[in-house]
């Protein structure tokens, strides 16, 4: 079976209720600035990518949402692929022209190295938060089958280390499972054939500062300072400073 | 005529001490604008400058600076006032301008160790890692 039959097999309900996401991702990122920081992002993502690899033809991206990175792809003559488990993210993709699977992460990838479909790069940014240790040991060991010799992974998940992160964010998603911080994935990924070459904390990527604006920031400026003198409170209560 | 001149050097001593302590102030207002945006590039805390609190505070120095400035070295005018009355007021209007430079500092010092206590818990929303598929690990 080759990836276009596989594609049928995976198609969203045209009418189905389970757009729950579309609906958090619409409330809480869907702003005009946030959708063309999103882009320059995604950009900036794959370009990185090509200067260590110019020779990317293939490219699957796991929990692709709407699929905006599809685009970004295609317009570099990347044949991009997505796959996405909420139906009304996959339907909007579907709709813009992207190529979705829309299902269940693990069942995919299990489909496509059954038929022996392998990519350049499989990318999976901000999924391994909404999984168990299980399942992400199970998606990483996966993407390792469906890449082609010396391709590359790209995982990108909330930072475990940070504040804002840890005290605020990650816990806004009731989707989240648990934080894998940054050792951990290597190992995750070193343990399943992918060496890490790359990796980094960083501000981008969906983030609260990209929608957020001006007055926002204010406002998140004085939180940090509040937060910061309560915790200072607290590490002198304890005598750690 | 020596009380005249007593009085001249005494004036004079003055003004000398005076220059010297608002010398010392531009440094510390130098050391202060330089403080500020380091804070502010540091952590994001354009809070401080959209509150206009410590710029204010600043040009409030500044205008007093300059107005001394420009009585103590317009030796008539200073000559013309009555000697008494000049030595005090510009004493209170100096010992003002150092507490409002301790206040200052005192805010940039606390600003400073949020902003240190912030960046060691702020290391960045995301973190990424790329990994290379290589059968021989």
């Amino acid at each position: 079976m080759n990836i276009d039959d596989l594609l049928l097999r995976f198609q969203p309900e045209k009418n189905s209720v389970q757009a729950e996401y579309l609906s958090y991702e619409n409330y809480f990122r869907a702003s005009d600035k946030a959708i063309v920081g999103r882009y320059e992002e995604l950009k900036f993502l794959s370009e990185k990518l090509l200067e260590r690899n110019p020779n990317i033809k293939s490219w699957l991206d796991i929990a692709c949402g709407a699929g905006q990175l599809l685009p970004v792809l295609q317009e570099v003559n990347i044949n991009a692929y997505g796959i996405e488990l909420d139906h009304g993210l996959s339907l909007k993709g579907i709709e813009d022209g992207a190529n979705i699977f829309c299902g269940e992460a693990i069942q995919v990838l299990e489909l496509l190295v059954e038929n022996n479909i392998q990519f350049d790069v499989v990318s999976c940014l901000h999924l391994i938060e909404h999984m168990d240790w299980d399942k992400a040991e199970k998606l990483i060991s996966l993407i390792e089958k469906v890449l082609k010799p010396m391709g590359h992974s790209v995982i990108v998940t909330p930072n475990a280390k940070d504040l804002r992160v840890m005290a605020g964010s990650f816990y806004r998603d009731p989707t989240h499972i648990r934080p894998y911080p940054e050792e951990l994935l290597q190992y995750l990924c070193h343990k399943n054939k992918l060496e890490p070459v790359y990796s980094e904390t960083f501000n981008r990527f969906f983030g609260d500062e990209i929608s957020l604006n001006k007055d926002d920031k204010i406002t998140q400026a004085k939180q940090n300072i509040k937060m910061a003198s309560d915790l200072m409170v607290k590490l002198k209560k304890d005598k750690l400073c | 005529m020596l009380i005249f001149f007593k009085k001249i050097k005494s004036w004079i001593i003055f003004q000398k001490t005076l220059v010297r302590r608002l010398n010392a102030h531009d440094d510390d207002i130098n050391n202060l604008r330089k403080r500020i945006s380091e804070c502010d590039q540091k952590n994001n805390l354009s809070i401080l400058k959209s509150q206009n609190y410590l710029i204010e505070k600043l040009n409030i120095l500044d205008d007093g600076i300059s107005d001394l400035n420009k009585i103590v070295s317009n030796n008539e005018k200073l000559i013309q006032y009555n000697s008494n009355k000049f030595q005090k007021d510009k004493e209170q209007l100096i010992n003002i301008q150092e507490k409002i430079i301790y206040s200052i500092n005192d805010i940039l010092t606390e600003v400073e160790a949020a902003n240190k206590l912030i960046s060691r818990h702020t290391s960045g929303l995301n973190t990424i890692v790329i990994g290379e598929k290589n059968d021989d690990v």
